[in-house]
């Protein structure tokens, strides 16, 4: 229940509702934030600052927008699994239907695709149901050394 | 000479004939003509009697010597008579002539000539005629003929030349035409092979420009999903948020406003996603493969969570055939036309869907009836169009874009749709596709 998230968008308003989405839901811990593709990267590989887990924590579940400043989502979900494998979950979180982005994201190894929702009210359910599903129920890897 | 006189004097006998009053001569020139290879005789006196003739003379005539000896000369050649005159002529000048006659009266034209010269004695003085005759075919008449012959072949060569002359120029005119269309055939299919390959060069560019501009359009597509729809979902999260966090700060009309500001933000989310809906039905053709139909719908139906039967009764009857189609483009006319069939009813009224197949030829149209509120005959063409919509946002809820998007989604799959309503009386609407195995 208290698994540290990381949230890698790069849209202010996104971050917000996703963060009131959060503290609606009761998730206590907010998500850490990577705003662009390259930060994520480094945020996981511990670089500079990042190496402090104690205030940067690694994540054991990622929520990861596809269209990302610098480096693309699908990029950093590439270099995730050839750095971790399948350690670290990674949810898609977009608001692309395409069915390319879908196929490839699914093929580059993402443990589900969701679609960023319209409303706040409809975000507030999705994050629920990430809460119940991902923190909740689902045993995830334990986090890499 | 002995023996010469005696011959002489055989001969003078020999022609004497009995009766005959013609004075007798001797020869003179008979040691000479004799032998000749040639016809001669001698004639002598003013009468011209022939006094001695030769053996080529005798086989000239047919006659023996007999019978032409003191003859007159006149007498026994064709036209004689003309030589009378000439014979005469040459006592009184003593020179040679000679004579040509003509003898057409034959089967054979022949010519006659005569050279005649004097026999003279030792003084000097002709004494007789000696004549050289010659017989020979009309010689003169042939050498027109010939020469006419000739003149004619000549001509008849000459219009020969010019005819083949003129010939020669038509044959080169023929033949430089030839060429020049041959040149033009070869210039022609010169100018096809290019035609035909800047036309293939063209469609070549032109598909290229289309995938572009389909590629253009997914791109734009991309980022109007991206773009246009992330300040839409602020606008509707923060008068949201504003009306949960801060409910009790705000009066009725404030909020209101706020209810009011994120429904158009919802509305115009919904029209954008179904402009995308709509915009990825135009890129790409579908891969057609047989779709389980009865399959499909029962799944949608199942999965679909506005679709529970606590709310909505949807029946199928029977079981729907395999068709020949695309199955997310068949899922989202399914969707859409029952999504249809379930709003536009009557306010109170539980919805109630029939969905069934007909088999028409080597098609099955697949039929979605309903309990609603009916279109009017007039507005039945409407509402396949886009943004068309016949009730007010009020009334019913909609992007006026969902019976495109089956249309156009059919299209794609080489099939039709259509609807027959009365107001009031429900709709029954129809797609149909090719039978599939």
């Amino acid at each position: 229940m208290n698994r540290p998230v990381l949230l890698v968008e790069d849209d202010e308003n996104d971050i917000l509702f996703m963060c009131r989405a959060f503290k609606k839901a009761g998730i206590v811990r907010a998500p850490q934030v990577a705003t662009d593709g390259r930060m994520a990267i480094d945020y996981l590989a511990g670089n500079a600052k990042f190496g402090n887990r104690v205030e940067y924590p690694f994540p054991s579940l990622i929520l990861l927008d596809l269209k990302l400043p610098r480096v693309m989502g699908l990029e950093v979900l590439k270099w995730i699994r050839q750095n971790f494998a399948h350690n670290i979950v990674v949810i898609v979180l977009s608001a692309s239907q395409s069915d390319a982005d879908v196929a490839e994201a699914y093929r580059l190894g993402a443990n589900a695709y969701l679609l960023k929702p319209g409303e706040v009210t409809q975000l507030r359910e999705l994050v629920a149901s990430i809460r119940d599903f991902w923190l909740r129920q689902s045993i995830v890897p334990r986090r890499p050394e | 000479m002995l023996e010469e006189t005696s011959r002489i004097e055989h001969y003078n006998n020999t022609i004497r004939k009995p009766g005959m009053v013609t004075p007798t001569f001797s020869s003179q020139s008979a040691p000479i003509i004799e032998r000749a290879p040639v016809p001669l005789i001698e004639v002598q006196g003013t009468g011209h009697v022939i006094t001695f003739v030769n053996p080529a003379f005798c086989r000239l005539l047919g006659k023996a010597s007999a019978d032409l000896v003191g003859t007159p000369f006149a007498h026994i050649v064709p036209g004689g008579d003309k030589c009378v005159a000439i014979l005469d002529s040459i006592y009184e000048t003593g020179e040679g002539r000679t004579h040509a006659l003509e003898d057409e009266s034959g089967l054979h034209p022949t010519s006659w000539l005569y050279a005649m010269w004097p026999a003279l004695n030792a003084a000097g003085v002709p004494v007789g005629v000696v004549i050289q005759m010659t017989k020979d075919a009309l010689f003169r008449q042939n050498v027109t003929a010939v020469n006419e012959a000739l003149l004619v072949a000549g001509l008849g060569q000459h219009e020969l030349r010019e005819r083949a002359e003129q010939l020669n120029a038509q044959l080169q005119t023929e033949i430089d035409k030839r060429e020049q269309i041959q040149a033009a055939l070869h210039q022609a299919k010169g100018q096809l092979a290019d035609h035909a390959q800047e036309l293939e060069q063209t469609v070549a560019e032109r598909t290229a420009k289309l995938r572009e501009t389909v590629a253009e359009l997914e791109a734009f597509s991309y980022s109007v999903a991206h773009d246009l729809r992330a300040p839409l979902r602020s606008l509707q999260g923060y008068s949201t948020s504003l009306l949960e966090d801060y409910a009790e700060k705000l009066d009725e009309t404030a909020r209101m406003y706020l209810e009011r500001m994120a429904r158009s933000a919802v509305r115009m989310d919904k029209l954008i996603q179904d402009v995308l809906t709509y915009t990825r039905l135009l890129g790409g053709e579908p891969k057609l493969e047989s779709i389980d139909l009865d399959r499909l719908v029962r799944d949608l139906i199942e999965t679909y969570p506005d679709w529970h039967p606590l709310e909505v009764n949807i029946q199928i009857e029977g079981k729907l055939p395999r068709v020949w189609g695309h199955e997310a483009l068949v899922a989202q006319c399914v969707s859409n036309l029952v999504n249809n069939a379930l709003k536009f009813v009557s306010p109170g009224t539980k919805p109630h869907v029939r969905i069934w197949a007909e088999p028409i030829d080597e098609r099955s149209r697949i039929w979605f009836e309903d309990n609603g509120v009916g279109i009017a005959p007039i507005d039945q063409a409407r509402i396949f169009r886009m943004f068309e919509r016949i009730f007010s946002e009020n009334e019913f809820e909609g992007t006026g874009i969902g019976l495109t998007i089956v249309r156009k989604a059919v299209d794609r799959m080489k099939g039709t749709c259509g609807v027959e309503s009365e107001l009031g009386k429900g709709s029954r609407f129809w797609i149909e596709l090719q039978k599939a195995a």
